[in-house]
């Protein structure tokens, strides 16, 4: 099994810092993280899935789109952007198909390809209002004051960002997410893989039979996919 | 708001609960077995900070399939174990 690699990869005008596993020879699976906080808290499990994927000989490469993890491009998180980079990612990869886990699977809409997602967030407006709630309870704590939805659309009304759970979330990027749906494809739901909800956990656990079971689904739906 | 009495409706909602605070603060499934409902939950566990409370509730909303108003949301719900409980089920009884 070859260790994972870093790379920068090229799609169109973005430079995405990915991280690859398994072999090199042949066009990797691309996997689609979780969108803003819930992304740092599943990123242990998704290398531990690259790392069991390529015991299945699939190799994998996970990308920090646009405006997430260690892109060049900053700025609040667009999904629009951050789908225009997949999509060309995926054709310069000639991707076999897309692994999206949680709202990653909100940006695959538009590809026509293969997809097989994991606890996927079905509805975009749900991942806002956790983000939303996570400012809400966290404010209430620190100045006494309530704050909710209607507060937060005051705030993109008159033309500012957002601050949630750590990240600048402008009016356009909220709009864009509250109008998504995940088309998931074949689903994996938690449960089923025995994942805890790690996207919720301040601090990582060890979910490496998760990871097992996953790569063992995905590698079956690969292979039917081949029609092999 | 301190519970003494169980409600009717907490056998189905109390498992469900005490699953929820397992999974989203990595608490030992030990450790919360024995809790009882007079468990001090907000300001004694470390591992219930803001943003913790925030994925409690959204994974309660969607193991008990039911909607919780951000308004209704304050520190009472999270005194203990029991009035988290109750809360619950009384919205999974609404």
């Amino acid at each position: 099994m070859s260790a994972p690699r870093l790379s920068l990869e090229s799609a169109g005008p973005h430079r995405l810092p990915s991280l690859r596993q398994g072999p090199g020879d042949i066009p990797a699976l691309i996997v689609v993280q979780p969108l803003y906080e819930e992304q740092n808290r599943c990123r242990r499990f998704l290398v531990q899935l690259g790392a069991a994927l390529a015991a299945h000989g699939i190799p994998t490469t996970v990308p920090d789109l646009p405006r997430s993890g260690d892109s060049p491009d900053i700025g609040p998180f667009d999904l629009r952007v951050a789908k225009d980079a997949l999509r060309r990612l995926a054709d310069a990869e000639a991707t076999p198909g897309i692994l999206a886990m949680r709202g990653g699977a909100l940006l695959a809409a538009p590809l026509a390809r293969g997809q097989i997602s994991i606890a996927p967030v079905w509805a975009g407006d749900r991942l806002l209002r956790d983000l939303v709630r996570s400012h809400a309870v966290a404010e209430k704590e620190r100045t006494g004051a309530a704050f909710g939805m209607a507060e937060a659309q005051r705030t993109w009304r008159e033309g500012g960002d957002l601050w949630l759970s750590g990240h600048p979330v402008s009016a356009a990027a909220a709009e864009t997410l509250s109008a998504s749906v995940s088309p998931c494809g074949e689903v994996l739901e938690a449960p089923e893989l025995g994942l805890p909800p790690l996207w919720r956990q301040a601090e990582p656990v060890e979910a490496g039979e998760a990871a097992a079971r996953a790569a063992e689904r995905v590698a079956r739906w690969l292979a039917e996919a081949r029609g092999s | 708001m301190m519970s003494a009495a169980p409600s009717p409706q907490t056998p189905d909602v109390e498992p469900v609960v005490r699953t929820c605070l397992v999974d989203v603060l990595s608490l030992e499934p030990e450790r919360v077995a024995a809790m009882d409902r007079s468990t001090p939950l907000f300001g004694a566990l470390p591992e219930l900070d803001s943003m913790a409370v925030a994925g409690l509730l959204t994974e309660l909303e969607d193991r008990l399939d039911i909607l919780i108003d951000d308004d209704e949301v304050d520190g009472d719900i999270f005194a203990d174990l029991g009035s988290l409980i109750d809360f619950a089920a009384d919205k999974a009884a609404a």
